[in-house]
């Protein structure tokens, strides 16, 4: 049963972080991912400090919040401080990351959070962890978190598929067609906040990135129609998370890692087979 | 006090000058070239390597360590390449890719082979610094140290203008590689002290701050030194007031705090002196809009004008600031509750009305404009209208006497003199 | 129906300290067909971009039909630079006209509907490109992918529309057919203002001509304006007097010294 909500929890986090990832990657807007995936981390650890779990909703929003003002600090910088974008993303999540480290430690004795959760994730802890009765089976609290972040990312692109489309592609017409390319932004900045913060236990805060990415990384092989991409980045998700949590019983490493070099050689595969079928 | 003496604080303490010395320097070309985000998929990239070294070599040799992480770095330079010459992925997806990837093959690594002394690469350990990583930090900030500023001139060609570098014959590949090699080398040394993630803050974050002090790349350098040594050494002793505090994050803490200092007090785009300057305008310009209303009312009613501070505020707004410095500097004269203009103002004045109506002519005439529009322009621009360009205006213009609304233009005065 | 098309007041920006676009004043009387051109750096897309209020600009105000920009939306199209596009998108010629007619999506989370969907698809068929309906925009010849754009600006049936160099890079039959394209919308009543870079075509092609040069150095009927010596105050090189002024403001109004 543990192997299944295994694969379950790796799915449904792949799934989650794939969908608003794919618009990152056609905004061109990856190394935002990454900031805002050091970026929570201090969110994360006050949330914790209040809530005293993971999987609360009110961790969620807050450490989504941290990583929101962190690309609310960068846009500042570059605009205002007459910093380039590189230097002021790098500025920034550092010194949040190093914020979150430094409160972690310092509040290490008073809460249960391990702080090598932050670069390895946590996922065997959280499959055995706290768990709640469903029908009679008990269901892993990660299960539901990430089951809610993935549902929260198909609901959210459902509903604002045009509106995301229309700025990714070209936010000037976007905008004189009233189609509130800001607003899409923000919102597409909070669920990715939102869907990191959630697959934080799955794969820590750095490897977070790489869920946002791959999946759209090797969808983008196979099919220029972003409707068959976004189907594509879902079906990535499922094989990566399979094939990921097989690799890691049979090389007896980390889970979190083994998912994202099972996604890193699907992509590879994908763009290889490309190069071999030119017709795909 | 004396903990400053114990041997491992010592070392502790040059360990993060080198430290800041070094990425102060490379990461002024690093921010020059725009390159942060480069830094830090190498410091990400490294991690297989450098697990790879510790798990192969017993004695924890801080060379072979040092060989496997930079071979690790050039292979995710090249998987970058790869990425971006195979696949029609952009530059920041490649990046991010090979960044997390990366990573996670050196955390897939740690957990299967468990390799002693991860964790100071990891997270960061001034304090374990032993005398071998001082001798390599020593070695390789020396090197830096030499080589950066010997090759400063080479280096800021290609940084500049590779195109045109590589048509004179400079060696742009060598540099280049030269440049890549060295910075994986420091951002392996770094690791050790700051840890894997915050790498790029002492690379990147210091010489961020040093732009706000100046656009020389040299003084910039220095700079950067300066800061990140600053910041080392302070992240350093902090860590000391309390036990368990990662020396890492607080050094990264350090330099960002700086880097926020410089953002809000810096001369150059600096948010204070902006604030400053723009205040120290539009007093300015207050007091000219003031000094050209008294003249005004002199010109519509035949007698020097006589205004109380509130009466002027109530059509411009609070001009305090703007009243107390046009009085100190003789344009005003404030006796008896009420401002006059003095002779020097009235001259003044009377450049600025000059201007205003010249300008006025020459939109109308020259620029296309519509006689409605011309007033807020000219307003705006008259504060911009030094003598040589008056003169130049009333010559093009062929020395009018009124303006598009058919007030006067008052002449030249120093004309008149003559 | 007085009202221009578009009106432009004192419309300056500077970026780092140097003058982009000074004192910039124009009125664009409705269904004209305007050619707006000048050396490279004049500000030609500047100036579009700040119309469509992608770029703030420093001082001025910009009226559409009357009215401030977020008032009409829906009304004013759009035609980018090809260069400006991410080729590799994956969306379909069909796709990217179909956007034009999101300006009337209803509510939050509304789709196009059949109406949109048909003006789309008459709109690639006025533009010649219904049968690349399916293919992505990458796949497209140079002529192609500007007939996209028309598509979708056609799609949009707005009333006024801003074209940056639609005619670079195109063969000689989507230029004709471009050509064409402008004289009916005119007829039609839209008003339309295109950045163009070649000035043997230019007298031609458009029946007003903005010469731009960071400032407005002539604004008018093709036959006032077309002249030699406003075209070598225009493509001259010199500085003019405003120039210089306006960038003394510039560096001044918190602009930074080079």
């Amino acid at each position: 049963m543990t192997g299944v909500w295994l694969v379950v929890t790796a799915a449904f986090t792949a799934l989650a972080c794939g969908i608003p990832g794919t618009f990152l990657v056609l905004r061109r807007m990856s190394l935002t991912g990454d900031a805002i995936g050091h970026s929570v981390l201090p969110g994360i650890v006050i949330g914790f400090l209040f809530s005293g779990s993971l999987d609360s909703p009110l961790l969620l929003a807050g450490a989504a919040f941290s990583g929101w003002l962190a690309v609310m600090w960068i846009e500042a910088l570059c605009r205002r401080g007459g910093v380039r974008e590189d230097a002021a993303t790098g500025v920034v999540f550092t010194a949040m990351f190093a914020l979150g480290v430094v409160m972690l430690r310092l509040v290490a004795t008073r809460v249960d959070l391990d702080p090598d959760c932050v670069l390895f994730g946590n996922l065997e802890t959280a499959i055995h962890g706290a768990g709640m009765e469903i029908g009679g089976t008990r269901v892993p609290n990660i299960v539901l978190t990430t089951g809610g972040a993935a549902l929260l990312a198909l609901v959210f692109t459902a509903l604002m598929y045009h509106r995301l489309l229309a700025s990714s592609f070209d936010a000037t017409q976007a905008a004189l067609a009233g189609m509130s390319p800001g607003l899409a932004q923000s919102l597409l900045l909070g669920v990715t906040s939102a869907v990191i913060v959630a697959a934080f236990q799955t794969v820590g805060a750095v490897m977070s990135v790489a869920l946002l990415v791959l999946p759209a990384a090797s969808a983008l092989a196979l099919s220029r129609r972003l409707p068959r991409v976004l189907l594509l980045v879902a079906v990535h998700s499922a094989v990566s998370a399979v094939a990921g949590i097989y690799l890691a019983t049979w090389a007896d490493c980390n889970l979190g890692a083994a998912v994202v070099l099972a996604g890193a050689a699907l992509m590879v595969a994908t763009w290889a087979a490309r190069r071999v079928i030119p017709t795909l | 006090m004396t903990d400053w003496l114990a041997p491992s604080l010592a070392s502790a303490v040059v360990a993060a000058l080198l430290l800041g010395v070094s990425c102060g320097l490379l990461g002024t070309i690093v921010v020059v070239r725009r390159m942060a985000l480069t830094g830090d998929m190498i410091s990400h990239a490294v991690l297989p390597g450098i697990v790879a070294g510790l798990a192969w070599s017993e004695t924890r040799n801080p060379l072979v360590v040092l060989a496997c992480a930079v071979a690790a770095g050039v292979a995710g330079s090249a998987a970058f390449a790869a990425i971006l010459r195979h696949t029609r992925l952009k530059p920041d997806a490649a990046l991010a890719l090979v960044l997390s990837v990366f990573f996670a093959l050196g955390i897939a690594m740690i957990s299967r082979l468990q390799p002693s002394g991860v964790q100071a690469f990891l997270y960061g350990q001034v304090a374990a610094i032993d005398r071998n990583d001082l001798k390599l930090l020593v070695s390789a900030g020396l090197l830096t140290v030499v080589a950066v500023p010997a090759g400063f001139h080479l280096l800021r060609m290609v940084s500049f203008d590779p195109m045109f570098s590589r048509i004179t014959g400079l060696p742009v590949r060598a540099v280049e590689t030269v440049f890549y090699v060295l910075l994986t080398v420091t951002i392996v040394i770094a690791m050790q002290a700051v840890g894997v993630v915050l790498v790029t803050a002492m690379l990147v974050t210091p010489a961020a701050a040093a732009r706000y002090f100046t656009r020389s790349l040299s003084m910039m350098a220095a700079l950067a030194c300066v800061f990140g040594a600053a910041g080392g050494v302070a992240g350093v002793w902090i860590s000391t007031l309390r036990d368990a505090l990662p020396t890492g994050p607080l050094m990264a803490l350090a330099v960002t705090a700086i880097f926020a200092l410089s953002a809000l007090l810096g001369p150059r785009h600096g948010w204070l002196p902006q604030v400053l300057r723009r205040r120290r305008e539009r007093t300015r310009i207050r007091g000219e809009d003031i000094l050209k209303h008294l003249w005004q009312i002199e010109e519509n009613t035949g007698a020097p004008a006589e205004r109380t501070p509130e009466q002027l505020a109530g059509v411009f707004g609070t001009s305090r600031r703007a009243l107390q410095r046009f009085s100190a500097l003789g344009l005003l004269d404030r006796e008896g509750g009420l401002v006059r203009l003095t002779g020097n103002g009235h001259q003044r004045a009377t450049e600025l009305v000059r201007a205003h109506r010249l300008w006025e002519r020459y939109l109308t005439e020259r620029a296309a404009y519509k006689t409605d529009h011309v007033h807020d322009t000219a307003e705006r621009l008259e504060h911009w209208i030094d003598e040589p360009r008056r003169r130049l205006l009333a010559e093009q213009l062929g020395q009018p006497t009124e303006d598009p609304h058919g007030s006067p233009i008052p002449p030249d005065e120093t004309e008149v003199a003559r | 129906m007085d009202t221009a098309a578009l009106e432009t007041h004192d419309l300056s920006l500077s970026y780092l300290g140097k003058p982009v676009l000074h004192g910039v004043d124009i009125e664009v009387p409705r269904g004209s067909l305007t050619g707006i051109m000048g050396p490279n750096g004049a500000g030609k897309s500047t100036l579009l971009k700040v119309i469509m209020g992608v770029i703030p600009a420093d001082n001025g105000w910009v009226k559409i039909l009357g009215k401030p920009l977020r008032a009409v939306t829906g009304r004013v199209g759009y035609v980018p630079q090809r260069e400006a596009v991410d080729w590799d998108f994956p969306v379909t010629v069909a796709d990217v006209a179909l956007m034009g007619t999101y300006a009337n999506i209803r509510g939050w989370f509304g789709r196009p509907g059949r109406a949109g969907r048909k003006r789309a698809i008459e709109a690639l068929e006025q533009t010649g490109i219904r049968e690349l309906a399916h293919r992505q925009i990458g796949e497209l010849s140079g002529g192609q992918q500007q007939r996209t754009f028309l598509a979708r600006a056609l799609a949009q049936d707005a009333e006024i529309y801003l074209m940056d160099e639609p005619f670079a890079g195109v063969d000689a039959a989507t230029e004709r057919a471009i050509v064409s394209l402008l004289g009916k919308m005119r007829d039609a009543g839209k008003t339309v203002l295109v950045v163009h870079h070649d000035l043997r075509t230019a007298a031609r092609y458009f029946d007003r001509l903005l010469l731009l040069n960071g400032r407005v150095v002539a604004h008018g009927p093709v036959a006032r304006v077309f002249r030699e010596d406003i075209l070598e105050q225009t493509y001259g090189g010199r500085l003019s007097l405003l120039g210089e002024i306006a960038a003394r403001a510039a560096r001044g109004e918190g602009g930074e010294q080079p």
